[in-house]
């Protein structure tokens, strides 16, 4: 083992796992000695399995006239162990491929990552929680917003039948927290993902260009960032009819200030670095430079904003719900389900605790993989290791 | 510092008339106009036509946003749709709520999270150290309404379940007063108050204290890595004197900035908690007002949250330079 590039180089590569090892997801890492990445690629393909064999009808119903969500499940189901097992037979065929081998930024900052014990655990559950909104019809047997005889299944206690027991209509709780985890994760990827962009963009214009244009674009985001962030919201998206959509549209373009002022101060260092100058003696057009030349170099910090911003986002999402001005009943998201149960705090705890526990979760996750990308992502950390 | 000082303000009042030109586009960018609430089979056209006429919407657009200005910076705010009496009133009742509300949750979630801070720093990498991160990441990840639920729960109904639960702590569900509020005495009348403080300030504070104990630990543990601290420590000092006098003068420097940081979070959980705790403040009259479409309650709210954002901002600056002689104000 060297350790001179503070990466180690596996010596243990050279014993090749036998071929045979390949036909068993996640075998060939766990021969390899990556114990934690070969049993997680085969916890995976056993779930999904047990899955296939417990909701057996329902996949076949899929086949017959199944919903458009029914086929997204089953392509997941499917795409899951194809994945599991091709990761496996991917690192037996390039045994150089796992990561190792380079050298780059990216490489290093994985490796790093890897060893964040806490960030890792964010990772799995970020990546349970994506694979259980995209399976959601399979692992329950309700739907969403289905209810039978209300008299007989209302506020039902959680039980084997209804983990989270059921709601003020008879509806089960896991379900919705289940389709309600759709939303809440899509609106949040979403509107983080326009969120970064317009804050990437206009804070590299601003610290590029600098003069009148950095005043005029500061001094709007000193204006943006005076309202508390979700009175603005509520001003906004009271003036319209509150939607899925207007929601994602709205907080993408509110929440950029903080990104732009991140990536405004990297600009303003990077534009007087070497490289930048080199470019700008050549003669390429601000454009080129920008997108080019700064960009990638300020994308560490962006990609922790990012991903601390969507924890952030859920959180502010579920408010929004919770205060109504969001997604509109019956269609579950976790804070109109934690609205919904309010009136019946008493009589039924379980229909507010679990969506907020959902949420805690969920945030968590984010905000762990965002500390550990910080740490990561941070050449400054590296090289004081 | 005078001079400082009046710069500070200078710069303010650009920020403010920018707010204000804002929530006026934002009022403008929505479709129909005041009138559309009035329009009504009976109602006829003319009368709407006068009502334009009257509340000046015939205006073209650079007058209406003069006007508006105007009356907006003399404390004119309009008159509410669903009250039916001058907005300015509705706020002079609600806004000391919210700031009593608030200005409990930013004592505590300060004591709190400095307290905290500075166990961390002491007892770096220990077992509580590591216990007090951990549930700090927990506390900072739970939304604030949720958790202002599961207090009520608990703290509201489930105790008066237990017998041997102490009546103190035994905290009211809703409101800022008991039914008897009035009947009561001087000292009565601030214990019921505190009483109906603590759930919704608790709810309000505790995710930020989470993160200023966070702020506070590595500033603390910046200070005592530096020599000072070390001198202190070498001419035999006992620990306490040399944590609590000399090394967290100089920590709590940057955690004054985050005063101004943390108010806007503050207001917009206010909104959440006010809604869950039925407190009279302003958070509760914007999402009533917006219940019921009452725009010009809407916007005032908005208005004055963002003025008092900068205010706090202001008020933080200048505490700063007055703590902290290095600054140099050119």
């Amino acid at each position: 083992m060297s350790e001179s590039n503070g990466l180690p180089t596996r010596s243990r590569h050279s014993s090749r796992p036998h071929r045979a090892a390949a036909l068993l997801p996640g075998l060939p890492l766990l021969l390899r000695g990556r114990a934690l990445s070969g049993l997680s690629l085969m916890a995976l393909a056993a779930c999904m399995v047990t899955l296939l064999v417990l909701a057996s009808d329902r996949v076949r119903t899929t086949f017959g006239a199944g919903r458009i969500d029914e086929w997204i499940a089953l392509l997941t189901l499917l795409g899951a162990m194809a994945a599991a097992w091709g990761l496996g037979v991917a690192a037996i065929l390039w045994p150089g491929a796992a990561g190792d081998g380079h050298t780059s930024q990216w490489a290093a900052a994985w490796h790093d990552f890897r060893k964040n014990r806490l960030a890792v655990v964010g990772l799995y559950v970020m990546v349970i929680l994506c694979l259980a909104t995209l399976l959601a019809p399979f692992l329950t047997p309700f739907a969403p917003g289905a209810f039978n005889d209300i008299a007989a299944t209302r506020h039902l206690p959680p039980s084997l039948e209804h983990l989270m027991g059921t709601d003020r209509f008879g509806r089960d709780v896991f379900t919705r927290v289940l389709y309600g985890a759709r939303i809440s994760l899509s609106i949040g990827f979403i509107a983080v993902g326009i969120s970064i962009t317009l804050g990437t963009l206009i804070g590299a214009m601003s610290g590029y260009f600098g003069g009148v244009v950095d005043t005029v674009l500061m001094r709007f985001v000193d204006m943006l960032i005076s309202f508390p962030r979700l009175v603005l919201l509520i001003a906004i998206i009271a003036l319209l009819e509150p939607s899925v959509t207007l929601v994602i549209v709205v907080l993408g373009l509110t929440l950029w200030p903080s990104t732009a002022r991140i990536v405004r101060s990297e600009v303003l260092s990077l534009r007087e670095r070497e490289f930048v100058q080199a470019a700008r003696a050549l003669g390429l057009k601000a454009p080129r430079i920008i997108f080019r030349h700064i960009v990638p170099n300020v994308l560490g910090p962006v990609i922790v904003a990012a991903t601390l911003g969507i924890g952030n986002i859920i959180l502010i999402e579920a408010g929004l719900s919770f205060l109504g001005m969001s997604v509109q009943p019956p269609t579950p998201s976790w804070g109109n389900i934690i609205d919904g149960g309010r009136e019946y705090l008493v009589q039924a705890w379980w229909v507010t605790t679990f969506p907020g526990l959902a949420i805690v979760v969920t945030v968590i996750a984010f905000n762990l993989i965002g500390d550990g990308l910080r740490d990561a992502l941070d050449p400054r950390l590296r090289l004081r290791r | 510092m005078t001079a400082y000082i009046v710069r500070r303000l200078l710069q303010a009042i650009p920020l403010l008339l920018g707010i204000l030109t804002l929530v006026f586009v934002f009022m403008h960018a929505a479709p129909g106009d005041p009138t559309a609430i009035y329009m009504h089979p009976s109602v006829a056209p003319e009368v709407l036509e006068q009502m334009r006429q009257n509340w000046g919407l015939d205006q073209p657009l650079h007058i209406q946003y003069l006007r508006w200005m105007k009356s907006f910076l003399t404390g004119d705010f309009g008159v509410s749709l669903a009250q039916n009496r001058p907005v300015a009133t509705i706020l002079a009742e609600r806004i000391p709520n919210t700031l009593i509300l608030s200005g409990t949750s930013l004592l505590l979630i300060f004591a709190i999270g400095i307290a905290i801070g500075i166990i961390q720093a002491v007892r770096q990498y220990s077992l509580l150290d590591n216990a007090l991160t951990f549930s700090a990441l927990f506390i900072y990840s739970m939304p604030s309404f949720w958790l202002g639920l599961m207090l009520i729960l608990i703290f509201a109904y489930k105790v008066y379940q237990v017998d041997w639960w102490p009546a103190v702590l035994r905290f009211p569900a809703s409101g800022m007063a008991s039914v008897d509020y009035e009947l009561l005495g001087f000292w009565a009348k601030i214990g019921d108050r505190l009483h109906h403080l603590v759930l919704p300030s608790f709810a309000l504070g505790v995710s930020s204290a989470a993160s200023i104990a966070r702020y506070m630990r590595s500033s603390m543990l910046d200070v005592i890595r530096q020599d000072y601290i070390r001198t202190a420590r070498a001419k035999g000092l006992p620990e306490r004197t040399v944590i609590l006098k000399h090394a967290l003068k100089n920590a709590l420097l940057p955690i004054i900035t985050l005063l101004g940081l943390y108010l806007p979070f503050l207001f917009s959980g206010a909104v959440l908690v006010e809604h869950v705790f039925a407190w009279p403040g302003m958070g509760r009259t914007i999402v009533e007002a917006i219940y019921q479409r009452d725009y010009p309650v809407v916007m005032a709210t908005t208005f004055v949250f963002a003025v008092m954002v900068v205010v706090a901002n202001l008020i933080a600056d200048v505490l700063y330079a007055i703590v902290d002689p290095r600054i140099r104000y050119e």
